[in-house]
């Protein structure tokens, strides 16, 4: 997506974080998005936690299907209440 | 978001997301994924990565089925299996498509539609006809053709899907009535006044005239003899006898004050004198009116 790209040139990121972190994109009510997805742990229509290539992220919300997945990108559609990374959260 | 032409399968297993995991490996894209149970997904992939996917999950744990196809690849095979309606479809849109070059109606509008026959003539001329491909140029001629029909001030060609259009339009502008040349007498007598304004007097006072006849002329002759035509304005009063009869079945001042009244309706004019006389028959009364009546005229007064 070319938005991270842009974000990351303006704050000028390291290479690490830039290619394999947690990088995602909540539409309030509609949906969410994320890129350097590795893999789908579980998968609920409330909860949802990906393995990203460096890190996990924990998806909580309601009426969840995973509109697209594939090459690294999943689109989850539904109402993301709350967004975990690694052990931390962020809401 | 979701392709166009797309295949339904389910994906059986004890853990069914790792099904996911290993396709996203693959580089093959999921859609719309839905848990059916602990152990199966249901999804939707590209319809020419179906067979590459069964490919991957042959022999594996995984239990991949194919449970119909979607989107617009639904719709193919549907018309696929019944040939008959696509063919029939595509036929109806090629008519529609041909018939649209021909000519299938001619309507004449407006308020020169009175000139239809001539505007059909005009358009056959120009090679404009039913059940013949219609012609721009031809619809050209025909419009400078039409201007020249009597009255008409606007033409105009259109077609419009297979109906040609003929729209005429006249001039509004009122006719200018005629105007009388000259004055004439309004019946039998004795013309006793003419009061000509413009013209020339063709008859005089105390003439005995005829209805119809000329009494003022719609020219002037100027000393030198030349004759200008004009329209005439004039004035006469003829006096008109004008007997009738009446029918009563009494005898009395009243039915001869009848007599006269009948008798003067039907002569018109100004009344001056009356003579009636009664004679019996079939029952009653016949009187004899005379009447003498003035009967005024005039022109462009």
């Amino acid at each position: 997506m070319r938005l991270f790209e842009e974000i990351l040139a303006q704050f000028g990121f390291g290479g690490d974080v830039a290619f394999f972190g947690a990088k995602f994109v909540v539409y309030e009510g509609k949906c969410a998005y994320f890129e350097n997805v590795k893999s789908i742990a579980s998968f609920s229509s409330e909860r949802v936690e990906i393995l990203l290539k460096k890190g996990q992220v924990r998806i909580e919300g309601e009426n969840f299907s995973i509109a697209r997945y594939g090459e690294g990108d999943l689109l989850l559609a539904g109402k993301v209440q709350k967004v975990e990374i690694g052990q931390g959260g962020m809401q | 978001m979701t392709p166009l032409f797309c295949d339904i399968l389910t994906i059986d297993s004890v853990a069914p997301l790792r099904a996911l995991d290993k396709l996203s490996k693959k580089g093959i894209g999921v859609y719309k994924v839905q848990k059916m149970g602990p152990t199966r997904l249901k999804l939707r992939v590209k319809s020419k990565e179906t067979e590459k996917i069964f490919a991957i999950f042959s022999g594996s744990c995984y239990t991949v089925t194919k449970i119909r196809s979607a989107g617009l690849k639904r719709l193919a095979e549907f018309f696929l299996r019944r040939m008959g309606i696509a063919v029939g479809v595509l036929l109806l849109l090629l008519l529609s498509f041909v018939s649209n070059f021909f000519v299938l109606k001619i309507e004449v509008i407006g308020s020169g539609a009175r000139y239809r026959e001539e505007a059909e003539e005009v358009l056959a001329k120009s090679g404009i006809d039913l059940f013949c491909v219609f012609r721009a140029d031809g619809a050209e001629t025909a419009r400078g053709e039409l201007l020249s029909l009597p009255g008409v001030v606007f033409a105009s060609v259109v077609k419009r899907g297979c109906v040609v259009t003929v729209t005429l339009e006249e001039s509004e502008e009122t006719q200018v009535p005629q105007r009388k040349t000259q004055l004439l007498a309004p019946c039998d007598g004795v013309l006793e006044e003419l009061t000509v304004f413009r013209g020339t007097a063709l008859a005089k006072e105390g003439d005995r005239v005829s209805a119809g006849q000329a009494l003022v002329g719609g020219y002037f002759e100027t000393e030198n003899g030349e004759t200008f035509q004009t329209f005439a304005v004039a004035r006469c009063s003829v006096l008109q006898s004008y007997s009738g009869k009446y029918f009563s079945k009494e005898l009395s001042e009243r039915a001869e004050s009848q007599a006269i009244a009948a008798v003067h309706l039907a002569a018109g004019g100004e009344l001056l004198e009356a003579q009636v006389k009664a004679k019996a028959a079939d029952g009653g009364f016949i009187y004899t009116v005379t009447l003498k009546v003035r009967i005024v005229s005039a022109v462009n007064l």
